[in-house]
């Protein structure tokens, strides 16, 4: 099973420090959720991931062997951009002229999908809607049949009815041929059912590396009136609170200890709020 | 299937200019056919002219030579990045492209040439520049060697500038904005302004060495080749040294998208 590791990756723009010190890994038959506020890194952890720049610190490896300049280990990975890396041609035409680029790219598996989300092959790349170059953009990440996928913001622009066909080839994707996918995403919610591990960065650094159970895990909420949440607390490792006019809700590190504590109700972490938790300042 | 990284991308740079060669030469045929049927109507009236076309479509391939470099790198850096082909492959496949088309450009110019020919009096920079080589007076469209040898000069010319092209192409997507405009401004001032002041400025004696100098680098059909070829690898390896770290630049769009095809 092969493994990307990041090994002390710093990456610096002129003052602007984007990414310190940041080491982990990743494994096939995982879906990563990479999570991180705005301007945390992530899109710039996987630009590098792709060998798209030069680490200004530390190193990519794929199986131990750097990724930089690397064509084995580029052939492994693919990446999806911010922006429009294809020429000005047809949807059709550069599906073609990419599947010579990339032997593992499967034709019939984007003109199905291209079907699927209804995005015409004659339409060109350069006039889609930033819904369909999202959608187009998803395409050639899903059909490449990369060991390593990385979605950058894969929903950008896509109404819920895409969305939710996206979800489900991935998922029928994933369950067809396991590797490691990545997304980076804001829309926490929506895709924490498929997420099965969680990298969350925080202002370059690296703040949590776990399964998404284990995150979820770390703690429980605990709501009611402010001033019984308030007592509850004492002595105890919050995460963060939410107040409501005279409700609260805490986030509590450990486990509920609910014995005594009428008016209270306990509850299981939802990723999303965890992350909001764990990424305010 | 194992496929060699370096020739899809060189496929994709030879399908695209030859696209754009053909709309050239497009054009080139309907302002040679236009400029035919002027002179036959004028002269229909009783006039008589003669037309002499020099070196118009090599000045046309110079161009294009020098203008299919400098678009080359963009595009395909892009398409190549996210089909994960490393920057040196797709370095390489731009020379080969390069190579080929200039290969290209000057068989095909010089086939064009030779065709239009017999409609307009035909003088190529090659006859003008080497023709005593080949003995005085004789007509390059009549004497295969010398034909050869124009085409074999012309590849060689558009491959150096195709070559400072890349270079330019290559320069201008690593360097800042501020850094595009100062250059753009500052090279054509140092070539019309600054250099004839140099030159001005250069003691008599050291013209004479300049002339020598350029006759050794220009002064016969093989030596002309060879100093284009060695500037056509110097560009390269100075273009090769401005992308070998190139990072893909943020919201990246397509050459098109910004009005620079």
């Amino acid at each position: 099973m092969s493994k990307l590791s990041f090994e002390q990756i710093s990456m610096r723009f002129g003052e602007v420090q984007a990414l310190e010190d940041v080491s982990f890994s990743l494994e096939e038959g995982h879906i990563y959720g990479l999570l991180g506020r705005n301007g945390a890194g992530k899109s710039t952890l996987l630009s590098l991931a792709a060998g798209w720049r030069h680490p200004t610190a530390g190193r990519v490896l794929l199986d131990g062997a750097p990724v930089w300049e690397n064509a084995a280990a580029m052939g492994h990975i693919v990446c999806t951009s911010d922006g429009n890396m294809f020429p000005a041609l047809r949807v059709g035409e550069g599906l073609r002229w990419y599947a010579q680029y990339r032997p593992s790219f499967s034709i019939e598996r984007a003109q199905e999908l291209c079907d699927i989300f209804e995005l015409r092959q004659r339409a060109k790349i350069i006039s889609l809607s930033t819904g369909y170059a999202s959608i187009f953009k998803l395409i050639v990440a899903m059909a490449s049949q990369a060991e390593f996928t990385f979605f950058d913001e894969p929903v950008l622009g896509l109404d819920a009815n895409h969305r939710d066909i996206f979800y489900r080839e991935l998922t029928a994707d994933f369950a067809r041929l396991p590797r490691c996918i990545i997304i980076s995403t804001h829309l926490i919610e929506e895709c924490a059912e498929l997420l099965d591990r969680v990298v969350i960065l925080k202002k370059g650094k690296l703040l949590l590396d776990d399964s998404v159970e284990n995150t979820l895990a770390r703690g429980y909420s605990v709501s009611g009136p402010a001033s019984r949440v308030d007592g509850y607390l004492a002595g105890k490792k919050l995460l963060g609170v939410r107040s409501l006019g005279g409700l609260k809700t805490a986030y509590v590190e450990g486990s509920p200890q609910p014995e005594g504590d009428e008016g209270l109700e306990f509850g299981a972490l939802d990723l999303q709020q965890l992350f909001i938790q764990l990424t305010n300042s | 299937m194992k496929t060699s990284p370096w020739k899809a991308p060189a496929k994709y740079q030879i399908f695209n200019m030859l696209k754009a060669m053909g709309v050239v030469y497009l054009v080139l045929v309907l302002v040679h056919i236009a400029i035919f049927v002027l002179v036959s109507t004028l002269e229909g009236s009783g006039e008589a002219f003669s037309v002499s076309m020099n070196a118009s479509s090599e000045m046309a391939e110079l161009i294009f030579s020098f203008v299919m470099g400098c678009c080359m790198w963009r595009d395909s850096f892009h398409l190549g990045m996210v089909a994960g082909v490393p920057r040196r492959y797709i370095f390489g496949a731009n020379l080969a492209a390069a190579a080929f088309m200039s290969a290209v450009l000057a068989l095909f110019g010089t086939l064009f040439r030779f065709l239009t020919h017999f409609f307009f009096d035909i003088t190529s920079a090659y006859s003008v520049f080497y023709g005593e080589e080949y003995g005085a007076g004789v007509d390059m469209f009549s004497s295969l060697p010398m034909m050869l040898g124009g085409a074999a000069w012309n590849a060689c010319l558009y491959l150096a500038l195709a070559a400072c092209g890349i270079f330019f192409g290559c320069l201008y997507y690593v360097i800042p904005k501020w850094m595009r405009v100062a250059l753009s401004i500052a090279i054509p001032c140092l070539l019309v302004l600054g250099l004839p002041a140099l030159a001005g400025l250069l003691p008599p004696g050291s013209l004479k060495g300049l002339v020598l100098v350029l006759n050794a680098m220009f002064g016969t059909t093989a030596a002309s080749c060879v100093t284009c070829l060695l500037t056509a690898a110097l560009f390269a390896l100075l273009a090769w040294l401005a992308v070998r770290r190139a990072a893909v630049a943020r919201n990246p769009q397509p050459s098109s998208a910004l009005g620079t095809n």
